[in-house]
Order: C-alpha cells, then sequence, then structure tokens
C-alpha cells in the first residue's frame, strides 16, 4: 500500500552531499552537508524557497549539474552504487532508464525542430534498447492518452510549438512515464503553467501516482502541493535541510521556526484580511560567505545563545527530524 | 496535416515566398532598365562611333528599342526574356541568351564547388571548436578563420595562382579546362574553388560554433541527457540540426556573393563564365549583354534565396507560421 | 561609453584590433609625414625591385615605391569607408526609422526598395551602377553606399520597431513632446547602438568592395593609389615580381583584419547577450 512505511532498504540514500557553484566572487555553496533517504514506492518533496538548494539537489541525482558545479563531495546511493562515483557513460545509461526528470519550464523543454513522436521515441532508447521503433510509437501513443492528450497519435506529429503549455508538460510526464524509472524526479511541475492548467496536471498527478512503481521526488514551493501529494517532506532553507519528516506530521507540528513561518506565510481561504500578511523577516544568507552557526538564526524569532554552533538533525519523533536546537 | 493549405504547411509557405520573390525580380529588373536611362551620352552614338551617319543611328536606336518610352521598353524587356529573347550582343550579333548559357554552367560549377567545399570542411570545423571550447585548437581555429575571413577573395585566389601555378606549376594557370575531359576540367577547377571558398569556410566555421555552443546552453538539450541520450546523439542530432540554421540562412546570401567574387576569380583565372562575360559586356558598354546576364545573375539569386528560404522553413518548423516574413526583412 | 571600451581592451582580439584600426586610421591621416617619397613618383630603373634601402617594400612597375604608395592607398582606403558608411547610416537610418513610423504603403514601399537593391549581390549591384555612371572615386563612393543602405535601413526600422511600444514613449507623448520630439531624443539613442555596431562590421566590406571594383579597373583609377589598383597592376606583372601583390594585399588584408576584429569586439562589448559565454 503506497504511503506505508515499509522496512526495505532504501532505493536512494544521500548521504552529506555538498555542492558548490564556481562563481566570480569565490565559491558559491549550494547544497551543504544534505542527507535524504528515499524509500521504495514513496513520495518525497522537497520544498523551499527559491534558492534553497532544491533544484540543485534534483540535478545531482541525475548527474546533470552544470559545469561550474565544483567541489561535489558526499554520496548518493541507488541501490548500493554510488552515482557521485561513476564514470559519464555508467551515469549516462541510468538516465532515462532508472532516474527520469519533468522539468519545470515545458515551453523550453522540448526540442523545437523534431516532432514528438521523435523525441518520445528517442527517449525510451534506454530503457528498451531492443524494441523497434513502431512499438515504441505505439508505447507513447498509448501514453500520451494516459496523461490526457486527445488524438494521440495525430498529436505525435505535431511540433511542440503547435502545442499549448498544459499539453506539453502532460507530454514531458508522459515521456518521463514511458522510461517506467525506478525514482522519477519532478522539478517544479506546475509552476511555469497558469492556475487553472496547474490543478488539471496536479489531479492528473494524483491519478499516476497510485499506478505508478516507483518512488517519486517532488520539488516544489507549494507546500499546498506537497501536502496533497507527497507521503513525506523535507524542508530546505539555504542549502541545507532544515526539517524532515512524514508529510502529515511535519505540517501538523513543525518544528523549525522556518517550516512555522512558512506555514504561517500560506494564505489560507478563511484569512481575515484585515490582518497583516505574515512575512519572514529578513533575507536568504550569502551563500559564499557562509555565515557561523545555524543558517536561519539571523531571521529566527526564537534565537538563542546555542544557535552560535549549527545545529545538526535533531529528532522529534523516529521519522521526523528538524535542526534546532530547540528540539531538545 | 492532411490539408496542402492548413497552417504550417510547407507548400503554402513556398507559394507565397515564390510570389513575393517574382515581384521583387521585376522591380529589379524594372531599376535595372531605370539606369540605363541615364547613362551619360547616347548609347547609340557611343557603341557605334562617332563616324555613324544619323541613319545608322536612328536605326540602331529603332533595333534597341531606344525610342520607345521607358516602361514599354521594361515591358518588351520582358516579354522578350520570357520567351528566351535576351536580346543581341551589340558587338557581334549573337543572340545574348546564347553567350549566356554558354557561360552560366562554367560560373554555377564553380559557385556549387565552392559552397560545398566550405560547407564540407566549415561545418566539422565548427563543431569540433564547439565542443570544446576554450580548447587550444578551438583558440587556433578562432584566430585562424578571422584571418581566413579577412583576407578579400582576389587576394587569395592571386597568392595561389602564383605560388601554386606560376612557381609550382601544380595547376593549370588559364582558362577551364577541355569541355570534353571532366579530370582536366577538375583540375582547372580546384584552385578557383579553394581562392572562392576559403573566405566562406571560415565564416562558416564560425558561426557554426557559436550557434552550436548557443543551442548547447538550451533546456531541451538538458532535456535530452536527462534522458540518457548519448552524447553523440545530442550534439549530432539534437543541437546540430538547429544549429545550422544561421548557416543555412546566410546560404542565399552566400551565393549572391560568391558570384560576385566569381567575377573575380574568373577574370584571375581567366575562366570563362558569366562574370568575366558581365565584366567584359560593361567595359565594351555592350548594354543588350551586360542587362542580360545581370537579368539571369539575379533570378538565380532570386531563386537560390528561395531554395535557402524553403530549407530553412524545412528544418525550423516554427519557420512556417510566420508567412509573409521574409528571412531578415522584417522586424 | 568608458567600460564599452574596457571590455574591448580586455579581450586580445578586441586590442589587437583596436591598436590596427587605430595605426591604419593613424596611416592614413599622416601618409604624406610617413612615407618616404612621392607616391607618384617614378623611378623606372628601379622598377619591380623587392624591398631594398631606398625602397622599404620595393617597386611597382612604374618604379613607384610601394610602401609610400601603399600609406597613400590606406588614406583612400579609410576616406571611402568612412564616406560611405557614415552616408549609407545617415540615409539608411532616416528611412528606417521612417518606415517604423510611416503608414503602411510608405512602409512597404521602403521596404520593397530595400528588397530590389538587397535582390543584387553587392558586386554585381556595383559593377551595375558603374556601367552607369562610370569609374572614378566620386562615383564609387555613391554606388556602394547604395548597395548598404538596405541593411542599415532594416536594423534602425526593426530597433524603431520595438522600442517604439515601449512604455516610456507612450509617456513622453502624454507629457506632450512632439513626434519629432521623441525621434530624436527618445528614439535614437535607443536605437543607435545596433546601428553604430552594423556600421563597424561594415567597415572591411566596404573596403573589400572598393579594392575589388578598383582592382577590376572600374574604381578608382590610377594615379590615385588604391590598394585594389596596385593589385591590379602587381598582378599584371606577377611573374616579374610578387612584391606588388603583397604589399597590396598584406596592407589590404591587414586593414580588414583589423576593422573586422576591432567590430566584433566592439559588438560583444555592447550587446551582452551576444557575447559569448566562456
Amino acid at each position: 500500500m503506497r504511503g506505508a512505511i515499509t522496512n526495505e532498504p532504501p532505493l536512494v540514500e544521500i548521504e552529506n552531499l555538498s555542492v558548490d557553484f564556481a562563481t566570480s566572487r569565490g565559491a558559491m555553496h549550494v547544497l551543504r552537508d544534505v542527507s535524504l533517504t528515499l524509500a521504495p514506492r514513496r513520495i518525497v518533496g522537497l520544498v523551499g524557497e527559491s534558492g534553497s538548494g532544491k533544484s540543485t539537489l534534483a540535478l545531482a541525482l541525475l548527474g546533470l549539474l552544470p559545469t561550474n558545479a565544483t567541489g561535489v563531495t558526499g554520496r548518493i546511493d541507488l541501490s548500493g552504487v554510488d552515482l557521485l562515483s561513476l564514470p559519464p557513460e555508467r551515469i549516462e545509461a541510468l538516465r532515462g532508464n532508472r532516474i527520469a526528470m519533468i522539468f519545470q519550464d515545458p515551453m523550453t523543454a522540448l526540442n523545437p525542430v523534431f516532432t514528438l513522436a521523435t523525441q518520445l521515441i528517442d527517449a525510451q532508447r534506454r530503457k528498451f534498447p531492443r524494441l523497434s521503433r513502431s512499438e515504441l510509437l505505439e508505447r507513447a501513443a498509448k501514453m500520451l492518452t494516459r496523461v490526457g492528450i486527445s488524438d494521440a497519435r495525430a498529436r505525435l506529429s505535431a511540433y511542440p510549438h503547435q502545442l499549448s503549455g498544459g499539453q506539453r508538460q502532460r507530454v514531458m510526464i508522459a515521456m518521463a512515464l514511458l522510461c517506467e524509472p525506478d525514482v522519477l524526479i519532478a522539478d517544479e511541475p506546475t509552476t511555469a503553467l497558469d492556475v487553472t492548467i496547474e490543478a488539471q496536471i496536479v489531479d492528473l498527478l494524483k491519478e499516476l501516482r497510485e499506478e505508478f512503481a516507483g518512488s517519486i521526488v517532488f520539488v516544489s514551493h507549494s507546500l499546498g502541493l506537497i501536502s496533497d501529494l507527497c507521503d513525506e517532506v523535507a524542508v530546505m532553507y539555504a542549502g541545507k535541510i532544515v526539517e524532515s519528516g512524514p508529510t502529515a506530521e511535519v505540517f501538523a507540528d513543525p518544528r523549525h521556526p522556518y517550516t512555522q513561518a512558512l506555514l504561517a506565510c500560506e494564505i489560507d481561504p478563511g484569512h481575515d484580511f484585515s490582518e497583516r500578511l505574515v512575512t519572514i523577516k529578513g533575507e536568504l544568507p550569502d551563500l559564499v560567505a557562509v555565515p557561523q552557526g545555524c543558517i536561519f538564526a539571523p531571521r529566527c524569532p526564537s534565537r538563542f545563545e546555542k544557535c552560535g554552533t549549527e545545529p545538526p538533525p535533531l529528532h522529534v519523533a523516529p521519522t521526523h527530524a528538524a535542526a534546532c536546537w530547540l528540539v531538545e | 496535416m492532411n490539408d496542402i493549405w492548413s497552417q504550417g504547411s510547407l507548400v503554402r509557405y513556398g507559394a507565397v515566398r515564390l510570389a513575393f520573390a517574382a515581384l521583387v525580380l521585376v522591380g529589379s529588373i524594372t531599376l535595372l532598365c531605370c539606369l540605363t536611362l541615364i547613362v551619360r551620352g547616347d548609347p547609340a552614338t557611343i557603341l557605334l562611333g562617332p563616324r555613324a551617319t544619323p541613319d545608322a543611328v536612328a536605326l540602331f536606336r529603332q533595333q534597341m528599342g531606344l525610342d520607345l518610352p521607358i516602361y514599354e521598353r521594361v515591358f518588351v524587356f520582358f516579354a522578350n526574356a520570357l520567351q528566351g529573347d535576351l536580346g543581341t550582343d551589340v558587338i557581334s550579333g549573337r543572340p545574348v541568351a546564347g553567350l549566356v548559357l554558354a557561360a552560366l554552367p562554367n560560373t554555377m560549377m564553380l559557385a556549387v564547388s565552392a559552397i560545398a567545399l566550405a560547407m564540407l570542411i566549415g561545418i566539422p570545423i565548427g563543431c569540433y571548436a564547439a565542443v570544446r571550447p576554450g580548447s587550444v585548437a578551438d583558440q587556433v581555429l578562432a584566430v585562424l578563420s578571422v584571418s581566413l575571413v579577412a583576407t578579400p577573395s582576389y587576394v587569395v585566389a592571386i597568392l595561389l595562382l602564383y605560388f601554386f601555378s606560376v612557381r609550382l606549376g601544380w595547376f593549370p594557370v588559364l582558362g577551364a579546362g577541355d569541355a570534353g575531359d571532366p579530370l582536366d576540367q577538375l583540375h582547372h577547377l580546384v584552385l578557383p574553388t579553394i581562392a572562392l571558398a576559403v573566405g566562406w569556410i571560415g565564416y562558416i566555421a564560425r558561426l557554426v560554433r557559436s550557434s552550436l555552443l548557443e543551442v548547447l546552453g538550451e533546456p531541451f538539450i538538458r532535456t535530452a541527457r536527462a534522458y540518457g541520450q548519448p552524447e553523440r546523439r545530442v550534439v549530432m542530432k539534437y543541437a546540430l540540426k538547429l544549429a545550422c540554421i544561421p548557416t543555412v540562412a546566410i546560404l542565399g546570401v552566400g551565393i549572391g556573393e560568391l558570384m560576385g567574387g566569381a567575377v573575380f576569380v574568373e577574370i584571375i583565372f581567366n575562366r570563362p563564365g558569366l562574370g568575366s562575360l558581365v565584366f567584359k559586356a560593361i567595359g565594351d558598354r555592350n548594354y543588350p549583354v551586360v542587362q542580360g546576364s545581370i537579368l539571369v545573375i539575379v533570378f538565380i539569386f532570386v531563386v537560390a534565396n528561395l531554395l535557402v528560404d524553403f530549407l530553412y522553413a524545412w528544418l525550423d518548423p516554427r519557420i512556417r507560421e510566420n508567412i509573409g516574413r521574409a528571412r531578415g526583412g522584417g522586424a | 561609453m568608458h567600460d564599452v571600451f574596457q571590455r574591448i581592451w580586455r579581450s586580445p582580439s578586441g586590442r589587437l584590433g583596436l591598436i590596427a584600426t587605430l595605426l591604419v586610421v593613424i596611416c592614413g591621416i599622416a601618409a604624406p609625414l610617413l612615407a618616404t617619397h612621392q607616391p607618384n613618383a617614378l623611378d623606372v630603373a628601379a622598377r619591380l625591385s623587392p624591398p631594398s634601402v631606398a625602397h622599404w617594400l620595393g617597386t611597382d612597375q612604374l618604379g613607384r615605391d610601394l610602401f609610400s604608395r601603399g600609406l597613400y592607398g590606406t588614406r583612400i582606403a579609410v576616406l571611402v569607408a568612412l564616406a560611405v558608411t557614415s552616408t549609407a547610416l545617415v540615409v539608411g537610418t532616416l528611412l528606417g526609422v521612417i518606415a517604423a513610423y510611416a503608414p503602411a504603403p510608405v512602409e512597404r514601399a521602403i521596404l520593397a526598395l530595400f528588397d530590389i537593391i538587397s535582390s543584387f549581390p553587392s558586386l554585381i549591384l556595383a559593377l551595375s551602377l558603374v556601367a552607369v555612371l562610370g569609374p572614378g572615386l566620386a562615383n564609387i563612393i555613391l554606388l556602394v553606399t547604395v548597395v548598404f543602405i538596405p541593411q542599415f535601413g532594416r536594423v534602425a526600422r526593426a530597433q524603431t520597431l520595438t522600442v517604439k511600444e515601449r512604455p516610456f514613449l507612450e509617456a513622453e507623448r502624454a507629457l506632450g513632446a512632439s513626434g519629432s520630439r521623441i525621434m530624436l531624443f527618445h528614439v535614437l539613442p535607443n536605437i543607435i547602438g545596433p546601428i553604430v555596431v552594423l556600421a563597424s562590421m561594415n567597415v572591411p566590406v566596404v573596403i573589400t568592395l572598393e579594392a575589388g571594383l578598383s582592382f577590376l579597373g572600374v574604381g578608382i583609377r590610377p594615379p590615385l593609389a588604391s590598394w585594389g589598383a596596385m593589385l591590379f597592376d602587381g598582378f599584371t606583372y606577377l611573374d616579374q615580381s610578387i612584391w606588388p601583390v603583397l604589399v597590396a594585399g598584406g596592407m589590404l588584408t591587414l586593414a580588414t583584419l583589423g576593422f573586422t576584429l576591432f567590430g566584433e569586439s566592439l559588438r560583444d562589448a555592447i550587446d551582452p547577450k551576444l557575447r559569448r559565454e566562456p
């Protein structure tokens, strides 16, 4: 049953992952000592503001970090293999095979000069090298219908610019599902879409969630989406995971001040607009010259002296952890 | 996709561009005819000489149609041209169409080989440089290609002629070779082709390099990589097709410039061809030949541009929607 | 302005281009001062001789000093380049801006004119016009200018169309600024960038075209020292001495190279979007 905590070994284990980007001002610490576990058939949400490092984490899983990414340390373990130590051809072999990704902006994620058929067929070649072109085309047509694209067969010979944004995102989802990956990463799949289209895509994801056999990493800045779709959540801030655990628990009983602030910021339908909107004072820290101590301390309303030292993830409950001294 | 006139159809795009090109052609030739109006002095006396009798002059003017109003001249010219009559050579009395048709294959051979050579060498070089940006090879290529582009084709032609024909004797100095012997013709073709192609090799290499680099940074390339496409396929199939589009776009203009360059090369290597024909006719004030050959040159240019537009639309389906716009012509 | 200059200076090719361009311009202006001989002074005894102490770069078929003629050739090249580019820029930009603001028939007529001019390969157009007007310095400047008008016109029009719709122009209109005032003070400064870049990239093309026409004998005629004419003379006597060809061709190439490098680094410095990331 989806959502049940099993005793199976984790599918993906990220241990102490750190990534720096080389910039003109020096090394920017985009991810610092991030650890995360992804169990089979679970959906983990990564939530955080822009600049929190969540997209970088997603790209790191795929081995698609940009060329200015230096200082990559740590370990990403996929079924016993450390992805970071693999040579490029081995990682290439995993993409579109055991790991697949849905990108954020469907308008630019598809190649404008090739038909959908070509792109969908090529995407499957890693996983199904022995299938013929027509068989792959057939699978693509069926999947397009499954994700809600009408007249799929005709659509296959269309070019991306002839489709709407919502349709293109459905195609991206289809592309990912066609690979039957063990790990599916969805990097803010609805952010670039209109609200009404977003709702449709979210419904589609909910439908597909039951059928999908692998695990999903769902990256978003929307708490609402995360609570709707994900079993577990990891809250990220400035390159670190500040709180993680089962979604329901974390959102009901947030222990890290940042998570609490995030939840408070969400505008709920019953909001009384005579009250001021809640905001988080201050700004994101400089990721090049990272200040000492708890990364959230400068903006934290409850900080005290101990916050001068960086807190490790402390357990609130067996699966719920928050990196805050207040947990003690 | 069933209806031949449907949006995005290549055919519809082609038809519109064809109509537009025809209009431009008519306009160009009209301009040309108008130009002969402002020739200083009377063409008849210039050509026939100061000792020509008034009767001879009058007869000549009548034959040339110089006494007709300008719009009639243009109309007559076009009417004749469509029937294959481009006028008569004033000096030899032979039909211009014949002269042009005899000269045309030589020039086309030269132009086509030059473009083919330029693309054959330029595109792979550009690819190589784009895949290894910043490397020693890339930098050497950058310097070399700029130098090649900067050197005018006639300078290259003269230098090639000097070193390889006059000095080393590897290649013949003049002519297009024996008409019946393709190998001999090829032998005569080598240096002129290289002279014409050199500048374009550099230009194409740089163009391919910069467009390929740009395309490789696009999000959809990341998608292709994310689905495990082998790097070779990513570059050669997904990126290259798009990156070649700017190269194709300049091909049309390139053919025109090449025909201009052919004038120099034909004169320097003493090859028969449209270029040397036009040039000699201008010197002789042989207007019918000038008009006729320029009509053919412009016609070829316009047709070549049309083909290039077609190729462009075939490569990039997004263009098929923007039907009225000429490549580089509109906003 | 200042940081554009800095960016050009920082790149090696830009620096080279800037230096070469300045060198060419200086040679052109200071030719009488730098030349060792009068450009038309004959020394028939020493005709077609290689470089020597008396003639630094050798002599041509009439014994004229190649170094001095080459320097005076720089004058011609710079003069023609300047005259043609600035005239084509002004006329083309004017037509382009008018086309952007004018009613549709006028715009279409102007664009048709551009299309017709560009339907001729540039050399062929130049040759046709030469057939009509005859050779000579003034005519060459005129007809080469015509060849380049469409490019400036199209860029100017495209830029004006983009700028026209910007909100700040509406604000100006709302404040009551007149049409010409808007065009002069607000549109022009915003479109001038790409136009200047186009001008700098066209300079080497103009030089090459003029030299080519002079080479064919329909451009600038002797005794005026044009590199193209020198090249043709050299070609005629190629079997006797390669030096005239080398000097003329070399100077032509170096000037073109310098202007090309400069033009490209100017383009890269002005428009960050066009700059290629390392």
